[in-house]
């Protein structure tokens, strides 16, 4: 996986990552007022939601491989 | 709730072509709405690109750029659309200009300049801000974050196309005088090209659902990355646009930079060129490392770093497949659709990569075209009714994988079609006997699992969509690459390593005919064929080639 996780304590809840993100993995808690990670497995490290995020709030992790293979899903 | 949208002109896409066709097509009066699956302005490959093409026929000869573009191209470029982005270019790029858009340096336009693009300037903003910012000015709606799944038909016209939201199963059904396709590229979400992750074929599939042709699916993108991942370090080596610093501005940098020619090496430290000697001009993006692999001399380094092929998995060479446009308007094969930018197949690069910048100022040279025709013919027609079957067919064709409960997850379908069409020997270096085994395991999918694919919410049911078109497309280029027996430019068969002039001057068109996926020839007219001999005309050898 790629994206790790936002940051609860530095996110401002602007959202843009959520509107940025090409593989649609983040949402809006609108209880937290906060963006989080929910489709993690599709990130393809393209890198937008880091460009973007104007509080610096979001982890990645370098590891990108191609997913192991498997028979049946 | 569902809700209805109408308008004049409905543009599908937020890349270069649908800014340039929706801004366009309002200025010439059109009530215009946008959807895109993306961010209008953030989507797409569009982002990516640093240089736009800037031609000037007053002050460059024409003749000697299409003479040279013909033979780069391996003369399967539509000398029609690759003259008219050359033509227009400059007048696009003053668009640009006059929208607030920056560029590092001024284009270079003189007497036998070479043909290449001025640099975005990405450090005072992204361009596609600005393009958002003009869609808006110019009155055009925007429908962010929604993917177009399914075109709607009325009386054998495109009435307009159903689309689902990427977080709520609520569809929006957008009924339109006429409909332009700008959704980009294909590609199979290959790991080492993130600019592809929304670019999976709906465009092609929907169109060929409908009845329409698609064209070029046989010249495959020969983009590599480094192996495992792109990180912007190593793209920056690569050559490609800038690296993402954090808090910059601008398009995230590439998976896949070409490298260019001289900076790749085989194992044993041997140069591999995609230039012959002694040519010169813009590029040959050939399968020199794919003949490399396959002669046993992987890996492939590029400036040190190891590197792996089919980035760009599933994308065919720019601006070759797509739409098959009948006409100089854009308009493809089905009445009220038209098409623009990477979804339309020009062929205005033939069967090479031939000019630099060319792809995104050929969408926004075809964007304005689009744009023009199709506002044109709305403003002489009535809004389409359409009828409550056709509504209700294509609302349970989007909402089917939903309202299954279980059956075959769509990403663990995409992961098998990535490795069915992954290997090198089907992908780049193909021969009949292999065509057809990865063709027989396609169908399979496309006629048992396909159906069954399931989704338990609206982001998997975009990726079930995605799932279904990805596998369409996949037999598209099967059967297109099967159909063509010969090698030009980056379409490569071992069976057949030759050019063959009498048989295979023709593009290569593939339509439903009664259920049956069925490629045909489109012969290139009379006039643009070569002559000379076959070293002259095609400077390049392929293994095993046969000089005739
Ligand atoms: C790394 C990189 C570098 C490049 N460098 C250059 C360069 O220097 N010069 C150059 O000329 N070209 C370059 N290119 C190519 C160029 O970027 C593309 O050819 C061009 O951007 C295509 O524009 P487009 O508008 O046709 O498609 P795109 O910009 O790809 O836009 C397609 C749009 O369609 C949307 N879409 C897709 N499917 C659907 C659907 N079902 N429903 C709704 N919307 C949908 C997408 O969200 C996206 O907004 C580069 C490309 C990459 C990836
Ligand atoms: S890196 Fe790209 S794909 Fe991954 S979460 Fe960020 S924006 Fe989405
Ligand atoms: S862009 Fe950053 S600050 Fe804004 S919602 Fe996303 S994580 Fe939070």
């Amino acid at each position: 996986m790629a994206v790790k996780r936002v940051i609860e304590e530095k996110c401002v809840g602007c959202k843009t990552c959520v509107k940025s993100c090409p593989a649609d993995v983040f949402r809006y808690d609108s209880e937290k007022k906060k963006a989080y990670v929910k489709y993690g497995q599709d990130c393809q490290l393209c890198l937008w939601c880091v460009t973007e995020c104007p509080a610096g709030a979001i982890e990645l992790t370098k590891d990108k491989a191609f997913p192991v293979f498997t028979c049946w899903g | 709730m569902d809700k209805t949208m109408k308008c004049d002109v409905l543009v599908i896409g937020g890349g270069i072509a649908a800014c340039f066709a929706a801004i366009k097509a309002a200025e010439a009066g059109a009530s215009v709405i946008m959807a895109d699956k993306g961010y209008v302005g953030r989507s797409g490959q569009s982002p990516y690109a640093d240089s736009f093409l800037v031609f000037d026929p007053n002050t460059q000869d024409i003749e000697a750029a299409m003479e040279e573009i013909n033979r780069h191209s391996e003369y399967l470029n539509n000398r029609f659309w690759t003259r008219t982005v050359l033509e227009q270019s400059k007048a696009r790029y003053q668009d640009l200009l006059d929208w607030g858009c920056r560029f590092t340096g001024q284009p270079d336009t003189s007497p036998g300049a070479a043909l290449s693009g001025v640099q975005f300037d990405k450090t005072t903003g992204a361009y596609g801000e600005v393009l958002r910012k003009q869609c808006r000015k110019s009155g055009v709606q925007i429908a962010d974050q929604v993917m177009i799944v399914e075109f709607l038909k009325q009386d054998g016209r495109i009435a307009g196309a159903v689309g689902l939201p990427n977080d709520s199963t609520d569809l929006v059904t957008f009924i339109a005088k006429t409909v332009i396709s700008c959704v980009g590229a294909c590609g199979y979400k290959p790991n080492g090209y993130p600019a592809l992750m929304q670019l999976t074929g709906d465009g092609e599939a929907m169109a060929y659902r409908a009845g329409a042709a698609i064209l070029g699916k046989e010249f495959v993108d020969a983009h590599y990355s480094k192996e495992g991942m792109p990180d912007p370090v190593s793209q920056r080596d690569a050559g490609a646009p800038p690296p993402v610093v954090p808090g910059q501005k601008g398009g995230p940098g590439p998976g896949g930079g070409d490298g260019g020619p001289k900076l790749r090496k085989n194992c044993d430290g041997e140069v591999i060129s995609d230039r012959p000697e002694g040519v010169s001009g813009y590029m040959f993006t050939y399968l020199q490392s794919e003949f490399a692999v396959h002669a046993g001399k992987g890996p492939i380094w590029n400036r040190g770093a190891k590197s792996f092929g089919g980035a760009a998995l599933g994308m065919s060479l720019r601006k070759a497949d797509g739409l098959w446009v009948a006409d100089h308007e854009c308009r493809s094969t089905l009445p009220g659709l038209f098409a623009a930018g990477d979804a339309q197949g020009t062929m205005q690069n033939g069967a090479a990569y031939s000019t630099g910048g060319g792809s995104i100022c050929g969408g926004a040279v075809t964007g304005t075209i689009a744009a023009e025709a199709a506002a044109k013919e709305a403003a002489a027609m009535e809004m389409p009714e359409v009828s409550a079957e056709e509504l209700q067919r294509a609302r349970d064709f989007v909402l089917g994988p939903i309202q299954r409960t279980g059956g075959f997850g769509p990403r663990w379908v995409m992961e098998l079609l990535r490795n069915y069409m992954m290997p090198y020997f089907v992908y780049f270096i193909k021969k009949a006997d292999r065509l057809e085994a990865t063709l027989t395991l396609i169908e399979f999918m496309k006629e048992h699992i396909a159906p069954m694919i399931y989704a338990e919410d609206a982001h998997e049911l975009r990726l079930a969509h995605e799932a279904k078109n990805m596998i369409l497309s996949a037999e598209i280029r099967l059967r297109s690459g099967l159909f063509r027996t010969e090698s030009r430019g980056n379409h490569y068969r071992e069976d057949y390593p030759f050019r063959d002039d009498e048989n295979w001057l023709c593009w290569t068109k593939v339509t439903n005919q009664d259920g049956t996926m069925t490629p045909e020839k489109v012969p290139v007219p009379e006039a643009w064929k070569p002559t000379g001999s076959y070293r002259e005309k095609y400077p390049f050898p392929f293994p095993g080639e046969e000089v005739r």
